[in-house]
């Protein structure tokens, strides 16, 4: 703030001012030291005054403003970064470590087990673990060793190669791992997953949950409910005693470690393909379903879906949340996959390729910025989850800035212009699907309708989406 | 007769060009909604908008021609100076606040970013400290050399300088209190560096607003609304409106010769609305609309009938006292 001070002021020239020879006047002064910076290695200052008469068209201003950063946000939308290719056969599964944000391990159709250093987009280590597909694969939680298990009924567990412990970094190092420890199966196994904070892992095979610990040779607990086969498991990873996975009876079922029981089962109309725990709700779990849908469900209250989220064309094959758990990803048998906020029903963004087939597994990385999606064409593709957000460590003024431009967006997204930029691009294939089941979805609205006005008031009920999906619940 | 053009400065086109039927003698931009302030020879001071042809709004501010106009940069007080006055008006209420009276025309006047008014006439400048209120006595009075006419006063943005342009030149003096202390680096910066400019020049050009909406109340107006869909929707809506109204008959839509300006929409999210009052009766507007037609077409026919037999001389019936 500039400071008005005294300053002499002579006028000598005019005759009318010869008896005044100095007089002393108050004016604005300002002290450059306190306006400039002092070095040229410093930022700029900035300055605000905040009165409206030297800000007209403040609105006319801003909105302009959020078309622009709607435009500049498909102008910068470049979301594919790079791959990691090295696969002889589809990428089946993925795990991150909890701790270190580079590496990643993926299991191939193949049975062959490689880990990744993402930053690098190197193989650090690839070596063969299965005799058929490697259907799941973890780190455990201490983080230097790894649970797989595969169709040819064998749980192995390695510990992590020590080219990678070492330090040393060399380039696809192709190594003859032997399994530490082995355990095998009645039937093929179909997932893994490891308790959080603690050395227990789950294998899910034919229709029997098995809870094991390391040091036991023989399953710790066995749960099973039913005939029907499991496909996934999953552990909550807060209530860290509660499991949910998906069955081929169109069911999900919440088991209780601690209990040794199963506690409900939630039946849908088709099969539900992934499951993921919110990481932040421990409560929340979304699944990826058969018909297309992914369902958000409180585990306190099976009877109605918290959300349907709806976008995907054909079935959804594998799912994930952020570890933000306000967004998760979503891979489906329609090669694209998508990205719903946890919140909403419709899908936030879209990410296709070409080259991309049916995706089978996708993850979240550590810090949330980017997503790994597994697919059938033997690549793991690396994406942003921002499309056009830059990733660099960013100015904080720039940070400021970014973070104005999406407050814009969210308040201007209704509006027609800026909707119309906002409207996405979809592949030609899937658009027409889409055509197609909007009209299907109509015809048997219109039908349902039809039949509601023509008979007795009450016997044809409305139907909640959110529950219209649900067979039954059973405890 | 005068003329008044808008020239797009970074695209470098013709945005629009007006007749005035007066001729012009002064004119001034209001900073808050870009509007154009002309003072004529008849006194008026009408006010432009790239988007009319005629002025927005006129006032009669003077008995004779208007010498010159300056506004507050609040937009909210705008003075003219005529032939032997300078009034000072509320430009929200278009009212006259007060007026002062000078012996001689002024030449020229400027407002400062704290407020005070510079009037200059002959070879002096007065300036004057809250012009909103009758005052006896300026604040300050300078005088250029004797014979020399001032032409032209402007106040220095951000400091306590008031410019004069004089018969001889140009002369420079301090008007303490006249300069804004706290500037906006976002709006302008007296220390704005070369990266700063080019920077700022690339800001002005992303912000920038369409012509279309310069208009006298800013306050809500944001953005244009796109013309061929606003049209299709209307289009929509009659036609929905005529099938209501008539089943079965096919509907025509009614095509304007003229050209439809763009419009403008609000900030809050209110949509262009069907009357529904409007539509409950339409059915019955339209009846009696038709009935109406069928009216006036056997007047023209009994008008025809009547011609016919006028010459006869027949005699008209009277009307009964």
């Amino acid at each position: 703030v500039s400071t008005q001070s005294t300053g002499g002021v002579t006028r000598n020239n005019s005759a009318l001012y010869k008896n005044i020879k100095s007089m002393k006047v108050k004016v604005l002064n300002r002290d450059d030291s306190l306006f400039t910076r002092s070095r040229s290695t410093d930022i700029q200052k900035r300055f605000k005054n905040i009165q409206p008469e030297l800000h007209p068209f403040e609105k006319a201003r801003e909105y302009k403003r959020a078309l622009n950063s709607a435009k500049l946000e498909k102008v910068f939308a470049k979301p594919y970064i790079g791959d990691l290719s090295g696969h002889y056969d589809g990428v089946y599964c993925m795990a991150r470590h909890h701790t270190n944000l580079t590496w990643l391990l993926s299991g191939s159709c193949s049975g062959e087990i490689r880990m990744w250093d993402s930053s690098t987009r190197k193989c650090v280590a690839d070596w063969d673990s299965h005799n058929g597909f490697v259907r799941g694969i973890t780190y455990s939680w201490s983080g230097d060793r790894v649970y797989s298990c595969g169709s040819d009924k064998l749980i192995h567990l390695w510990d992590l190669p020590s080219s990678v412990t070492g330090i040393i970094r060399s380039d696809t190092v192709k190594t003859k791992l032997q399994p530490k420890t082995t355990w095998m199966t009645n039937n093929a196994l179909q997932a893994i997953d490891h308790q959080r904070k603690s050395s227990l892992f789950v294998t899910v095979s034919a229709n029997v949950v098995n809870v094991w610990d390391p040091e036991r040779s023989e399953a710790v607990q066995t749960l099973t409910w039913g005939d029907d086969t499991l496909n996934t498991i999953r552990f909550n990873p807060i209530d860290t005693h509660i499991i949910a996975g998906t069955s081929e009876d169109r069911g999900i079922t919440l088991y209780d470690i601690r209990g040794n029981t199963p506690i409900k089962k939630l039946i849908m109309e088709m099969r539900s393909n992934s499951l993921s725990w919110n990481p932040m709700e421990a409560f929340n779990f979304t699944f990826g379903n058969e018909d297309h849908n992914a369902y958000t469900f409180d585990m306190r209250n099976l009877d109605t879906a918290k959300l349907v989220h709806t976008d995907h064309v054909s079935a959804i094959l594998a799912i994930d949340y952020s570890p933000t758990g306000q967004e998760f990803v979503t891979g489906s048998y329609d090669k694209t996959m998508r990205i719903f906020k946890s919140d909403q029903s419709r899908s936030r963004d879209l990410y296709h390729t070409k080259r991309m087939q049916r995706i089978f597994c996708v993850l979240y990385s550590g810090d949330s910025n980017y997503i790994f999606t597994g697919s059938d064409d033997t690549n793991i593709r690396i994406w942003k989850t921002n499309a056009s957000r830059n990733l660099c460590n960013n100015h904080p003024r720039q940070i400021e800035k970014t973070n104005y431009e999406t407050a814009l967006l969210d308040r201007y997204k209704d509006f027609p212009e800026i909707k119309s930029i906002k409207r996405r691009y979809v592949p030609h294939k899937i658009k027409k699907i889409n055509a197609t089941k909007t009209i299907i979805k109509q015809s048997q609205r219109r039908k349902k309708d039809n039949l509601r006005r023509h008979r007795r008031a009450g016997t044809v009920p409305i139907e909640k989406e959110k529950e219209k999906h649900i067979v039954k619940t059973v405890t | 007769m005068g003329q008044i053009k808008w020239l797009d400065t970074s695209v470098g086109n013709v945005v629009a060009t007006y007749d005035i039927r007066q001729v012009p003698t002064s004119m001034t931009q209001n900073p808050q909604n870009a509007i154009i302030h002309v003072g004529q020879t008849n006194g008026v001071c009408s006010l432009w908008s790239p988007n009319k042809g005629k002025p927005v709004a006129s006032l009669l501010v003077h008995n004779g021609k208007v010498n010159d106009i300056t506004i507050d940069r609040s937009g909210n007080y705008m003075a003219t100076a005529g032939l032997d006055k300078i009034r000072i008006w509320d430009l929200r209420m278009y009212k006259r606040v007060c007026e002062h009276y000078y012996s001689v025309p002024i030449t020229t006047m400027c407002i400062s970013d704290s407020g005070i008014l510079a009037t200059g006439f002959k070879n002096v400048v007065e300036l004057w400290k809250g012009y909103n209120t009758q005052m006896k006595k300026p604040y300050m009075i300078h005088k250029e050399q004797h014979d020399s006419h001032l032409t032209k006063v402007a106040f220095c943005p951000y400091e306590d300088i008031l410019g004069i342009g004089h018969s001889f030149g140009f002369s420079s003096i301090i008007v303490p209190g006249s300069g804004e202390i706290n500037f906006d680096s976002n709006v302008a910066t007296p220390y704005q560096t070369v990266r700063q400019r080019r920077e700022a020049t690339v800001v002005e050009l992303l912000d920038k607003i369409p012509s279309e909406l310069i208009s006298l109340d800013t306050s809500n107006i944001i953005g244009l609304m796109d013309e061929k869909e606003a049209n299709q929707k209307k289009e929509a809506d009659e036609k929905n409106r005529f099938e209501a109204a008539n089943p079965g008959k096919a509907y025509q839509p009614h095509r304007n010769s003229k050209r439809g300006t763009p419009s403008k929409f609000a900030s809050t999210k209110q949509h262009m609305t069907v009357n529904k009052k409007r539509l409950e009766h339409e059915p019955e507007r339209i009846q009696l609309e038709k009935e109406l037609k069928q009216k006036k077409k056997k007047k023209k026919k009994k008008k025809k009938k009547k011609k016919k037999p006028a010459p006869k001389n027949n005699p008209q019936p009277t009307r009964p006292l």
